[in-house]
C-alpha cells in the first residue's frame, strides 16, 4: 500500500554552498565595476578639477598644489584603490563646492529622506494597487477590468514629473489642501512628517500604481484559473477568501520582485520629486551636485544607492524562496 | 421510488468561443440515489468533466457560457440557490475530488491547512479541533506519519500520497454525494488501483452517492451500480451496470468496450478502436452526433437527433438503430 | 484547463478538442473594435509627429529659439487657434507650436537612435552570452548586473555631471540605459530557442555557428526584442525630459518638451497653464502611443510564441 515513492528530498548541502560562493563572487564583481565606473567618472570630466575649486585667474603652481594634494597626478589604478579604500572606510571626501563638507555626513542626512520617502510611496502603491487588481481578476474582462486597464494604462504614460505639477497645481496652489517646498525630518515631528510627505508619496506611488496593478492582475487571472481553486470552490470556500488565501500569494511572486526592485531604484529615481518638491533627499542631493559639477557628491551618492540596489536585490532573491516552497526545492 | 438525492434534467452548459457556440453538455437527466454510484464513462471532450462541474455549480453563468437545466439536490435547485446557499452544501455535502492532485492542491498551502480550512468553512470547529480531525482523515486515507504529513507541502507528496490528500479533502465534512472527476487518470498504474479501491471502501463505509467519471469503462466496471456513457454532451446509453456490461444497445459504447484495456492485461495491449475521433460540435449541423464513426448509421442518422428514451428493461438510449441482444450471447466483456 | 486523457483507448486524443476549457474564456475574446481604432490612431499619431518633426524647417511655423527675432511678439500669448501663434507664446515670445515641434524632433531622434543603438549592441551581446554560455556568460552576466545596479535618472545625472548636453552625449547615456534591458531579452531567448528543435536540426544537418545564429536565431531575438524597443523608446523620452526638466539635460533655449515643461514651474503654471500643458500633452500622447503600441506588439509576439 505504501510503495507510493516519495519526491526526492533536498540535494546534499555542498552544491548549495557553491552557488552560494558564486552568487556572492558575482555580486562583489558587480559592485567593484560600479565602484570603478563610479570614480571613472572624474576621469570623464572636462576641464581641471584644481580650476572648478580654485575658479580662474590664480598662479599655475596653486593649481598644481592642489592637483598634489588631490593625487590628481598619480597612476589611475592607484587613485582607485586608494580612493576605494577611503570610501570602504565610509570616507567620500569632501565636496568641492562650498559649504565644503564631508559627503559622507551630507549623505547620511540625505538617505533616510529617499528611504522613507521610497518606502512610504511603495506601501500607499501597493494599498491601492492589490486591491485594484483583485477586483480587475475577479471578473477578467469586465467593466470593472477595462476601466482600471485603462486608467492605469494612462498613467502609465503621464512622466512623474507632470504628474508632481499637476498635484502641486491642483492640491497646492488651487485648493491648498498641502504645503509645499517644506520638509519636517520624521524624528521632530510625526505627524508633521506625514503631512508634508503625502503629496511627494503620492507622486512616487503614481508613478508605481500602474505596474503593480497590471502585474498582479495578470497573475491573479492566471492563478485563479488553476485547478486548486476550482477545488476551493468545490469546498465551499467564500470568493473572497480563496482570492485572498489560495489565489494572493501564489500569484505574488512577480510583485515581490518588482517592490523589491522598485525600493531599490526609488532611492534614486526620487529625484524628480525631489527636486519638485524641494525635499533633501539623495536625489536634489545628485541633481545640485551634478549641476555644480561636485564629483565627489554625486560619486558617493551613486555608490551609496548602488549598493543599496545590489543589497534589496539579493534580499529579493532570498525572500523569494521563502514565499514559494516550491522555489527552495528547484533551486537544487 | 423514493425521492433521489439529486435529480438532473436536461441540463446544457454552452460555451460561447471565438468559433461559436459549443453545447459542453447538451440535455443531459439523470437520478442518483442516496448511497448508489453511477459511472460516467466518455472520451475527452465528451463533455462528461464538464457535467460534473456543471453540477457542482463551478460553471458560472457568464456573458460566455450559458447553463439550463434542473440541478435538485435534496430538494434544493443548485443552480437557482443562492451562492451562499451553494456554498454551504458545497463541500459540506456534495465534495470532489479532481483529476490531478498536484494542479488541484494549492502549492503554497501546507497539506494540513488545506483539510482544517474545510472543515473549519463548514464546522464549527476550533484551531486545535480541526487539526485533530484532520490527521484522524490522512489516518483515515492510509496516509503514513499523518502527523508529520500535516505539515508537508504538496509538492513534497508523491502523486498518489496527493490525491489520497484530495479525498481526505473531499470526505471531510461527510458528503452525502462525491463527485470524481477522473480520480485516478493522473497517476501511475499500479497506485490507480490503490487509490480506487481505497475510495469505494471509504464510499461504501460512509454509504455515499458517487458519480465516478472516467474515460475508462475498465476503471467504472465493478465499481458503479449505474453507467452512464456520454458522447457529445449526451448520455447516450445508460443502464444498471450488470445489464450495461452484458449488452449494449447503442454502437458507441459496445464500440468502447471492444476497446478498453482489462486491468489485468499488460500496459501496452494494442487495442481495437473506434475509428474517427468526435465531432466538432461549434460547427455541428444537425443529425446523431455519433453519426459519422458509427457502423450502423442509415440515412436518418444522419438528419435527425435521435431523442433519449426509456426501455424497458430500465435503460435510457439514444439511437435509431439499436443493437439488439442475440439470445444469452455475453458480448463485450469476456471476449 | 482539463489536461487531456494520457491513455485514451478509445482515439488518438482529440485534437480538435470540442469543449472549451470551463474557465472564463474573457481573456481570449477578441476585443472590441475601439481597442484597434485606439492603435490605429496612436499610430498615426506618431506617424503624423515624425513627418512633422521631420520637415519642421519646411513648415511656415513661428520662431522657436532664438529670442532676438521675437522681441515684436507678445509673451505669454495664450493659445488662439486663428492667430500667428495657434498654441500661444512664452516668457520670450517664443512660439509654442515652433518648440513642440522642435522638441520633438530632438526627443524624437535622440531617443530613437539610443534604442537603435541599444538594440543593436544589446541584440548580438545577449545573442553571444545566450549561445555560447559558460564563462563568457558570466563576465556578460556580471557587466548587465553592473548596468542595472544604477538606477536609470541617476546614471543618467552621474553622466550629465562630467558630459556636455549635446544630443551626441545624450545619445550615448541613453543607451547605456537601453543596453542591459535589451541582453536579458535577448539573452533569454537565445536560450529558450537554442533548445528548440529546429536550432538542433540545423546543428545536427552541419550548419556553421554563425549560420545558426544568423539565419536561426536572428530573426526570433529580433520579434522580442523590438515590442521592448517600443516601450523603451517611451522610457528614453521620459527619462530625456526629465533630464531636461531638472535642468542638466538639453538647455534652453534650445527646446525640449522636458524644459518646456520646467518653464511652468515657480507659479507661472496657474498664472498661464497653457505652457505646460501644450508640451505635456505632446509628451503624453507620444509616451502612450509607443507604450500602447509596444504592448501590442508584444501580445501578438506572446501568441506567435505560444504557437511556437
Amino acid at each position: 500500500m505504501v510503495n507510493d515513492v516519495e519526491a526526492p528530498r533536498r540535494a546534499p548541502r555542498p552544491k548549495r554552498a557553491r552557488r552560494a560562493a558564486g552568487k556572492a563572487a558575482q555580486l562583489l564583481a558587480v559592485l567593484l565595476i560600479v565602484s570603478f565606473g563610479t570614480f571613472m567618472l572624474s576621469a570623464l570630466l572636462p576641464g581641471d578639477p584644481a580650476v572648478a575649486i580654485l575658479g580662474e585667474g590664480h598662479p599655475p603652481e596653486a593649481y598644481e598644489q592642489v592637483r598634489q594634494e588631490l593625487g590628481l597626478n598619480d597612476p589611475l589604478l592607484s587613485r582607485y584603490v586608494e580612493w576605494l579604500s577611503a570610501v570602504i572606510r565610509g570616507d567620500f571626501g569632501t565636496s568641492l563646492i562650498p559649504p565644503q563638507s564631508e559627503v559622507s555626513s551630507r549623505l547620511a542626512s540625505a538617505f533616510p529622506v529617499s528611504l522613507q520617502l521610497a518606502v512610504m510611496a511603495l506601501i500607499l502603491a501597493l494599498v491601492i494597487s492589490i486591491p485594484l487588481a483583485m477586483v480587475s481578476a475577479y471578473r477578467a474582462g469586465g467593466v470593472v477590468d477595462r476601466i482600471v486597464s485603462a486608467i492605469t494604462f494612462g498613467i502609465l504614460s503621464v512622466p512623474s514629473f507632470v504628474a508632481g505639477l499637476l498635484l502641486i497645481a491642483i492640491a497646492v496652489n488651487q485648493f491648498e489642501l498641502f504645503p509645499r517646498a517644506h520638509w519636517v525630518r520624521l524624528t521632530d515631528s510625526v505627524p508633521d512628517n506625514l503631512y508634508h510627505a503625502f503629496l511627494p508619496v503620492l507622486t512616487i506611488a503614481l508613478l508605481e500604481i500602474p505596474t503593480f496593478t497590471r502585474l498582479l492582475r495578470s497573475d491573479l487571472v492566471n492563478t485563479l484559473q488553476e485547478d486548486f481553486v476550482l477545488a476551493s470552490r468545490a469546498k465551499g470556500m467564500p470568493s473572497w477568501r480563496i482570492m485572498l488565501f489560495d489565489a494572493f500569494r501564489p500569484s505574488s511572486y512577480s510583485i515581490i520582485t518588482v517592490v523589491g526592485l522598485a525600493l531599490a531604484s526609488l532611492i534614486g529615481s526620487t529625484v524628480i520629486v525631489e527636486t519638485l518638491f524641494s525635499l533633501p533627499g539623495m536625489g536634489s542631493l545628485v541633481v545640485h551636485a551634478a549641476g555644480q559639477g561636485d564629483l565627489p557628491i554625486v560619486q558617493g551618492a551613486v555608490l551609496v544607492i548602488a549598493v543599496t540596489y545590489v543589497v534589496i536585490n539579493t534580499a529579493v532573491d532570498a525572500a523569494y524562496s521563502i514565499v514559494d516552497p516550491r522555489i527552495r526545492r528547484a533551486q537544487n | 421510488m423514493i425521492k433521489p438525492l439529486l435529480h438532473v434534467r436536461d441540463l446544457r452548459t454552452v460555451f460561447q468561443t471565438a468559433r461559436g457556440a459549443v453545447p459542453a453538455v447538451a440535455g443531459v437527466s439523470f437520478d442518483l440515489q442516496a448511497g448508489e454510484t453511477l459511472g460516467i464513462v466518455g472520451e475527452s471532450g465528451s463533455g462528461k468533466s464538464v457535467l460534473g462541474r456543471t453540477i457542482m455549480g463551478l460553471v458560472a453563468p457568464s456573458r460566455t457560457t450559458a447553463v439550463h437545466g434542473t440541478v435538485e439536490y435534496d430538494g434544493t435547485d443548485l443552480l437557482q440557490a443562492s451562492p451562499k446557499r451553494r456554498r454551504a452544501l458545497l463541500g459540506a455535502e456534495i465534495a470532489m475530488v479532481f483529476q490531478d492532485p498536484l494542479s488541484s492542491l494549492n502549492p503554497v498551502k501546507r497539506i494540513g491547512i488545506h483539510l482544517t480550512e474545510t472543515l473549519r468553512q463548514h464546522r464549527e470547529l476550533s484551531r486545535s479541533e480541526a487539526r485533530k480531525r484532520a490527521v484522524e482523515l490522512l489516518d483515515m486515507v492510509r496516509i503514513p506519519e499523518a502527523a508529520r504529513r500535516f505539515d508537508q507541502y504538496p509538492h513534497e507528496l508523491s502523486g498518489g500520497m496527493r490525491q489520497r490528500v484530495m479525498i481526505a479533502m473531499a470526505l471531510s465534512c461527510d458528503p452525502k454525494l462525491l463527485i470524481a472527476d477522473e480520480p485516478t487518470t493522473a497517476l501511475d498504474v499500479t497506485v490507480q488501483r490503490q487509490v480506487l479501491d481505497l475510495l469505494a471502501v471509504l464510499c461504501q463505509e460512509r454509504k455515499m452517492a458517487t458519480i465516478l467519471i472516467s474515460h475508462d469503462l475498465g476503471i467504472v466496471s465493478g465499481r458503479s451500480d449505474r453507467v452512464a456513457v456520454m458522447y457529445a454532451g449526451r448520455i447516450v446509453e445508460s443502464a444498471a451496470a450488470e445489464d450495461f456490461f452484458r449488452h449494449q444497445h447503442h454502437p458507441y459504447p459496445r464500440g468502447l468496450l471492444a476497446s478498453t484495456p482489462q486491468l489485468d492485461s499488460p500496459a501496452r495491449t494494442v487495442l481495437t478502436t473506434v475509428p474517427g475521433r468526435p465531432p466538432d460540435l461549434a460547427r455541428w449541423r444537425g443529425g446523431c452526433h455519433f453519426s459519422p464513426r458509427c457502423p450502423n448509421v442509415q440515412e436518418r442518422c444522419r438528419q435527425f437527433e435521435p431523442p433519449v428514451e426509456q426501455t424497458t428493461d430500465g435503460r435510457t438510449l439514444a439511437c435509431f438503430h439499436p443493437v439488439a441482444p442475440k439470445g444469452g450471447e455475453v458480448n463485450g466483456r469476456n471476449r | 484547463m482539463p489536461r487531456t486523457e494520457p491513455i485514451s483507448a478509445i482515439t488518438p486524443p482529440a485534437a480538435g478538442a470540442t469543449t472549451a476549457p470551463p474557465g472564463p474564456a474573457a481573456e481570449t475574446r477578441p476585443r472590441g473594435a475601439g481597442f484597434d481604432v485606439l492603435t490605429l490612431m496612436c499610430g498615426l499619431w506618431l506617424l503624423t509627429l515624425a513627418v512633422v518633426a521631420l520637415v519642421a524647417p519646411l513648415l511656415p511655423l513661428g520662431e522657436h529659439q532664438d529670442s532676438a527675432l521675437t522681441l515684436a511678439e507678445p509673451i505669454y500669448a495664450p493659445p488662439d487657434l486663428a492667430s500667428a501663434h495657434p498654441l500661444g507664446t512664452n516668457a520670450l515670445g517664443l512660439d509654442l507650436l515652433a518648440r513642440v515641434i522642435y522638441g520633438a524632433r530632438i526627443s524624437l531622434v535622440v531617443c530613437i537612435s539610443a534604442v537603435l543603438i541599444g538594440m543593436a549592441v544589446g541584440g548580438i551581446v545577449g545573442i553571444t552570452a545566450g549561445y555560447l554560455r559558460g564563462k563568457v556568460d558570466v563576465v556578460i552576466g556580471v557587466l548587465t548586473n553592473s548596468l542595472l545596479a544604477v538606477p536609470t535618472l541617476i546614471m543618467l545625472i552621474a553622466l550629465a555631471s562630467v558630459l556636455r548636453p549635446t544630443p551626441q552625449n545624450m545619445v550615448i547615456a541613453l543607451s547605456l540605459v537601453a543596453v542591459p534591458g535589451m541582453i536579458r531579452v535577448a539573452r533569454a531567448q537565445t536560450l529558450a530557442l537554442s533548445q528548440r528543435e529546429y536550432v538542433t536540426v540545423a546543428r545536427a544537418l552541419g550548419a556553421r555557428r554563425s549560420r545558426v545564429i544568423l539565419r536561426e536565431l536572428l530573426p526570433n531575438v529580433a520579434l522580442a526584442i523590438i515590442p521592448l524597443g517600443m516601450i523603451y523608446i517611451s522610457a528614453l523620452i521620459v527619462a530625456e525630459a526629465s533630464l531636461s526638466f531638472l535642468g542638466i539635460g538639453i538647455r534652453p533655449p534650445q527646446p525640449t518638451w522636458g524644459n518646456m515643461i520646467a518653464e511652468g514651474q515657480d507659479g507661472k503654471m496657474e498664472q498661464y497653464p497653457f505652457l505646460v500643458i501644450v508640451p505635456a500633452f505632446f509628451l503624453f500622447l507620444t509616451v502612450f502611443s509607443f507604450n500602447l503600441i509596444g504592448e501590442r506588439l508584444r501580445k501578438v509576439w506572446d501568441t506567435r510564441q505560444v504557437k511556437l
